[in-house]
C-alpha cells in the first residue's frame, strides 16, 4: 500500500493536518493506536457506549470539532488500533516509496509507503521515581484520566494526587463528578506560584476559558473538602503487593524535602502529574535532528516554520516538538498539514503564507500560555533526584536501582553518555524502551558527570518501536523471504 | 603536550584489552576514543564464543586450508585464555562455556560438518559429531528439521557488555590514561616519535595532541581510516552488520547454536534474552557517495525478516517471544577473513590490531599484541597474520 501522505497519531495535531490535507486533495493514511481518533485530550468512549454529556467543558471543545467526520469512511484512510514499529527513510527512492512504515494491527503486520510522513504521537505522563513507585497502585494522572473519559470507570477506590502540574485539579475533579472519593491533591509548588498564573492578566484575556475551567475545578473540590496541599510533594509509597498509603514532606524555601514533617495518607490508588515527556522515538528512528528540552518533554524534535523537519518530506506537530498543550497542537498540525499541501504542490506557496498567518498568530498565543503553564509545573531535576532514594527501581522493566546505576558510573568513569550507560546497565533495555527511565538517566548523567543532557544524547530508538512476537512479525512475510 | 610509551587508537575490546596488558607490564600509555568505550563493534556484537571453524570460513575452505590449521591453533590459546578470563579480571563477565552446536538440515550439510570435524579433530580441536537421537536428548530445543550437529564443549557465551568496560577499568587501575570524546584527526611521525593530533568534545583532557613512541591502530572497521592518517594503507573493510534480542524468558537454550549452512548465531543471555544474529547485512551510510563512518549503519528489514525465519526453523519456541529490539553494528573485514595483527614494515613503532572475529579473539589478540609491542616477540606465532601479508600495498607508502 501506498499514500501521498502517512500521518502517525490521530490527536488534535494529527487530526488538524488530516483536515486540511482532505480539504486539499492530498491521499492521506492516518495510523493511530487507539481504537477511535481523539489521542489522549479526547479519548472517545467505544463505538457502541452511550455517553451522556462526554467532556464536558469548554476546553474540549476544539478538539471535539475536529472529531467531527474524523474516522468516517471516506477519501481519508484511517487505520485505527496500529502501531507503527518502523519508520524508515529511502532518500533515494522516487516519490510514494521516500518513506516506509511498517505496522501492526493486533498482530497482523503490513507496509505501508509515502511521499510525506507527520509525526504527531503526542507524549505521555512523565514518570517520577520514588520508593515505591512501581507498587500497583502508582499511577499516571493520564492513565487514569483515560479509564474516566473512555472507560467511564473509576479505576480504584481512593485516589490521591500528587505532582506539580495543574492537570491533576482536573482529574481530581472528574473522579469526583464520576462519584470516585479523591484523598488529596498535593502541589509541589507554593500556593502563590498557582495564583501567579491565575492573576496573570493578558492571560486570562486570551485564555480566560482555560483559567475559568480550572478555577472552577479548583472550586468544586474545595467545596467539597478535598484537601489541597502546598509545598509538599510524594516521598514514599507503601503497601504489600498494593498500594495501601502514602507518606508527603514538606519542601522547604531552598526546595529541599524536610524528612520530619512527614504525613501518611491513605488511598489505594496514587495519579502522578508532574508533566509530560514527548514520544520522539519514531522521529528518533528514522533519524531526525532533536534537541533536548527539560521542561518542554525531553528529547523533542526541531522543525522549520512549516513544521518540517531535517529529513525531507517528514513534519511533525503536537507534542512531539514541546510538550504545549491541545490549542498548539492543533495549530502546529495545521501548519503542518499546510506545509504538506505545499510541498505536494497542492497549494501554491503565496496562498500557503496566506492561509498560515492567522494559526500563526493563534500558535504565537498557545504557546504564550503553554510557555507560562511550563514555568509553573516543571517541577526541577532538583526535586525530582531528591525523591529517587538509593533502592527506588530507575528501571522497572530490567529492575536496576537507583543504588546498581550509581556504582556503574562510579566503577566506569569513561561512560558519559546514554547509550553507553544503558549498555553497562541494562537500564533502558526492556519492555517499555527505555520510555520510563530515558528522562531520569540523562538527568542523573549531567549531574553526576558535570555534562548537558545534549551532550549525553538520548538513547538510539531501536526497531521495532513496541515489541511483538516473532511470528506476528513472520506471518506477512513468509511470501517474500529469499 | 602530553606523551606516552604507547598510544592506542579506539576503545574497544582489543584497544582496552591491550591497554590493560601493557600497562600492566609497566608500561605508559594512553587509549585514544572516538566516542565512548565498548561503543562499537566491541559492545555491538552477540558475544559469541565460536571455536569451530564458521560458516563464512568453511566456504573457502580449499583456499583457506594452510590459514585454518593455524587458525586451530590460535583457537586452543584462546580457550584457554577465556577459562581464566573471569578470575584475570576479576568479575563477573556472565561468562557461559557450555558447548556450541552448528546444525545441519541437509545430506549436503552433514556432509559439510563430516569435512569440518576432520579437520578440526586432526588439529586437536575438541569436536563431537551428534546425530538426531543424540541430539534429541541434548537438545530437545532444536526443531525436528536438524538433522545432525556438531558440538564443541568449550563454545559458549561472554555477554559484550561487560567485557571491554572490564579490561578498560583494569587499564586504568594499571595507569593507562583513557580519552574519551576525542577522535584521532592526524598522525604524523617527527623525529622518532609519533604525534597524534586530536579533536573532539574532550579534546582539551589531552591538550590536543599526544607524543607517543608506538601507536596501535585497534579502531575496528575504522582502522583503514586511521593508518591513511599515516600514510599507510590497511585493507580492511566495514561491513554493517544486525542483532536482534527478544524479550527475556525461563532457560530455553543452554548452548550456543550456529548453522553450518545458514548464516545465523543464537544464544540465551543469563539475563534470559535470546540474542539472534549471524551475519545479516545493514546498511552502511554514506554522505556524498563515501561511507559515513561516524553513523551507525541502517537496518535492512529484509535481513532482519530472514534472520528470524532462519531462527524460528532452527528453534521453533522463539516465535512466540517478543522482539524487543533489533541494532546494527560495523566490523571490519579483511580479503583473506584472518586479522591483521603486526607492525607494518615501512611505518616502524605502528602497530595494527583489527578484523578477525575480534569478539572470541580479542583477548588473545590484545595478549600477543602487548607482546610484540613491549619486546618484539610473541609467545604464540602470529606472522601468518602481519599485515605484511598485503606488503606491496604499502611499497610506496609509509
Amino acid at each position: 500500500m501506498n499514500t501521498e501522505l502517512a500521518i502517525i497519531g490521530a490527536g488534535p495535531a494529527g487530526l488538524a493536518a488530516a483536515e486540511i490535507a482532505a480539504a486539499r486533495g492530498i491521499d492521506t493514511v492516518v495510523v493511530d493506536e487507539q481504537a477511535r481518533p481523539g489521542g489522549q485530550i479526547s479519548r472517545q468512549p467505544p463505538a457502541d457506549f452511550a455517553v451522556e454529556n462526554w467532556l464536558p467543558g469548554s476546553i474540549y471543545k476544539p478538539v471535539k470539532q475536529l472529531l467531527a467526520g474524523a474516522g468516517a469512511p471516506g477519501a481519508t484512510r484511517w487505520l485505527p488500533q496500529t502501531t507503527v514499529l518502523a519508520l524508515q527513510h529511502d532518500p533515494a527512492a522516487p516519490l510514494p516509496h521516500r518513506y516506509r512504515l511498517l505496522l501492526n494491527n493486533a498482530g497482523n503486520t503490513s507496509e505501508l509507503e509515502a511521499s510525506c510522513v507527520l509525526i504527531a504521537p503526542g507524549c505521555y505522563d512523565m514518570p517520577v521515581i520514588f520508593p515505591g513507585s512501581n507498587l500497583p497502585g502508582v499511577m499516571a494522572a493520564g492513565g487514569i484520566q483515560a479509564f474516566v473519559k473512555s472507560q467511564q470507570l473509576i479505576p480504584g477506590e481512593r485516589f490521591l494526587f500528587v505532582g506539580s502540574h495543574p492537570l491533576q485539579l482536573i482529574v481530581a475533579d472528574q473522579i469526583l463528578q464520576a462519584g470516585g472519593q479523591v484523598a488529596g491533591v498535593v502541589f509541589a509548588q507554593r500556593l502563590s506560584a498557582l495564583w501567579s498564573l491565575l492573576k496573570s492578566a493578558p492571560l486570562f484575556i486570551r485564555h480566560g476559558a482555560k483559567m475559568v475551567y480550572f478555577t472552577r475545578a479548583l472550586i468544586r473540590l474545595l467545596l467539597k473538602r478535598v484537601p489541597i496541599y502546598f509545598s509538599r510533594t510524594v516521598v514514599q509509597a507503601h503497601g504489600d503487593q498494593q498500594l495501601q498509603n502514602v507518606d508527603i514532606a514538606a519542601i522547604g524555601s531552598s526546595g529541599t524535602i524536610q524528612a520530619g514533617s512527614r504525613r501518611n495518607i491513605d488511598c489505594d490508588r496514587l495519579g502522578i502529574c508532574f508533566g509530560f515527556l514527548a514520544s520522539s522515538e519514531l522521529a528518533r528512528q528514522v533519524g531526525a535532528r532533536g534537541r533536548w528540552s527539560a521542561a518542554g518533554g525531553g528529547w523533542i524534535i526541531d522543525h522549520d516554520p512549516w513544521m518540517s523537519t531535517d529529513l525531507p518530506g517528514l513534519y511533525v506537530a503536537g507534542e512531539i516538538t514541546g510538550v504545549a498543550g491541545a490549542d498548539a497542537s492543533i495549530c502546529e498540525g495545521r501548519l503542518a498539514g499546510l506545509g504538506i499541501a505545499r510541498e505536494l504542490q497542492k497549494i501554491d506557496a503565496a496562498s500557503a503564507a496566506r492561509l498560515a498567518q492567522r494559526t500563526r498568530t493563534q500558535l504565537k498565543s498557545a504557546n504564550l500560555f503553554a510557555a507560562k503553564l511550563l514555568d509553573l509545573s516543571y517541577p526541577g531535576r532538583k526535586l525530582l533526584q531528591q525523591l529517587m532514594t538509593e533502592q527506588s527501581m530507575l528501571c522497572k522493566c530490567e529492575e536496576v536501582s537507583i543504588a546498581d546505576f550509581a556504582q556503574c558510573l562510579a566503577e566506569n568513569p569513561f561512560i558519559n553518555d546514554a547509550n553507553a550507560a544503558k549498555l553497562l546497565s541494562r537500564a533502558g533495555m526492556g519492555l517499555c524502551q527505555g520510555r520510563y527511565c530515558h528522562y531520569h538517566i540523562a538527568g542523573l548523567l549531567a549531574e553526576t558527570r558535570g555534562i548537558r543532557e545534549r551532550q549525553i544524547k538520548p538513547f538510539n530508538a531501536r526497531f521495532p518501536a513496541k515489541p511483538l512476537t516473532i511470528k506476528s512479525l513472520l506471518d506477512k512475510r513468509d511470501d517474500q523471504l529469499p | 603536550m602530553q606523551s606516552c610509551d604507547i598510544a592506542v587508537i579506539g576503545g574497544g575490546l582489543v584497544g582496552c584489552a591491550t591497554a590493560c596488558y601493557l600497562s600492566a607490564a609497566g608500561a605508559r600509555v594512553a587509549v585514544i576514543e572516538r566516542g565512548q568505550i565498548n561503543q562499537g563493534a566491541s559492545g555491538q556484537n552477540a558475544g559469541s564464543l565460536h571455536f569451530q571453524l564458521e560458516y563464512r570460513l568453511i566456504q573457502h575452505k580449499d583456499k583457506l586450508a594452510a590459514e585454518l590449521e593455524h587458525y586451530v591453533a590460535l583457537t586452543k590459546i584462546a580457550i584457554a585464555q577465556w577459562r581464566g578470563l573471569e578470575t584475570e579480571l576479576g568479575c563477573n563477565l556472565e561468562l557461559a562455556m557450555h558447548g556450541g552446536l552448528m546444525v545441519a538440515e541437509t545430506p549436503e550439510q552433514l556432509q559439510l560438518l563430516q569435512q569440518k570435524a576432520e579437520i578440526e579433530s586432526r588439529q586437536g580441536l575438541d569436536v563431537e559429531l551428534l546425530d538426531k537421537p543424540q541430539l534429541r536428548r541434548r537438545a530437545p530445543y532444536l526443531s525436528d528439521s536438524i538433522i545432525a550437529a556438531l558440538f564443541c564443549p568449550p563454545e559458549g557465551h561472554c555477554n559484550p557488555r561487560l567485557l571491554t568496560p572490564a579490561y578498560a577499568q583494569k587499564a586504568i587501575a594499571n595507569g593507562t590514561a583513557v580519552y574519551t570524546r576525542c577522535s584521532v584527526d592526524s598522525i604524523q611521525r617527527r623525529c622518532g616519535k609519533w604525534h597524534i593530533g586530536i579533536g573532539g568534545q574532550a579534546a582539551q583532557a589531552c591538550g590536543g595532541k599526544l607524543a607517543a613512541d608506538k601507536v596501535l591502530n585497534a579502531a575496528g572497521a575504522w582502522s583503514g581510516e586511521i593508518a591513511a592518517m599515516a600514510n599507510l594503507h590497511l585493507p580492511i573493510f566495514p561491513v554493517g552488520l544486525t542483532m536482534n534480542a527478544t524479550e527475556r524468558t525461563g532457560p530455553l537454550i543452554p548452548h550456543l547454536v550456529q548453522h553450518v549452512g545458514r548464516k545465523l548465531s543464537m544464544k540465551q543471555v543469563d539475563d534470559g534474552n535470546v540474542l539472534i544474529g549471524g551475519g545479516w547485512s545493514a546498511h552502511l551510510q554514506q554522505r556524498q557517495g563515501k561511507w559515513k563512518s561516524d553513523s551507525a549503519p541502517t537496518i535492512n528489514m529484509q535481513s532482519v525478516y530472514s534472520n528470524l525465519s532462519t531462527a524460528a526453523a532452527v528453534i521453533p519456541a522463539i516465535e512466540s517471544l517478543h522482539l524487543l529490539r533489533t541494532w546494527t553494528g560495523t566490523t571490519g573485514v579483511t580479503p583473506d577473513q584472518l586479522p591483521i595483527l603486526g607492525e607494518i614494515s615501512q611505518a616502524p613503532g605502528f602497530y595494527v590490531a583489527a578484523g578477525g572475529s575480534g569478539f572470541t579473539y580479542g583477548p588473545s589478540y590484545a595478549r600477543q599484541m602487548s607482546e610484540l609491542i613491549l619486546s618484539g616477540k610473541t609467545s604464540f606465532p602470529i606472522d601468518a597474520y602481519s599485515p605484511n601479508r598485503f606488503g606491496h600495498i604499502n611499497m610506496f607508502m609509509g
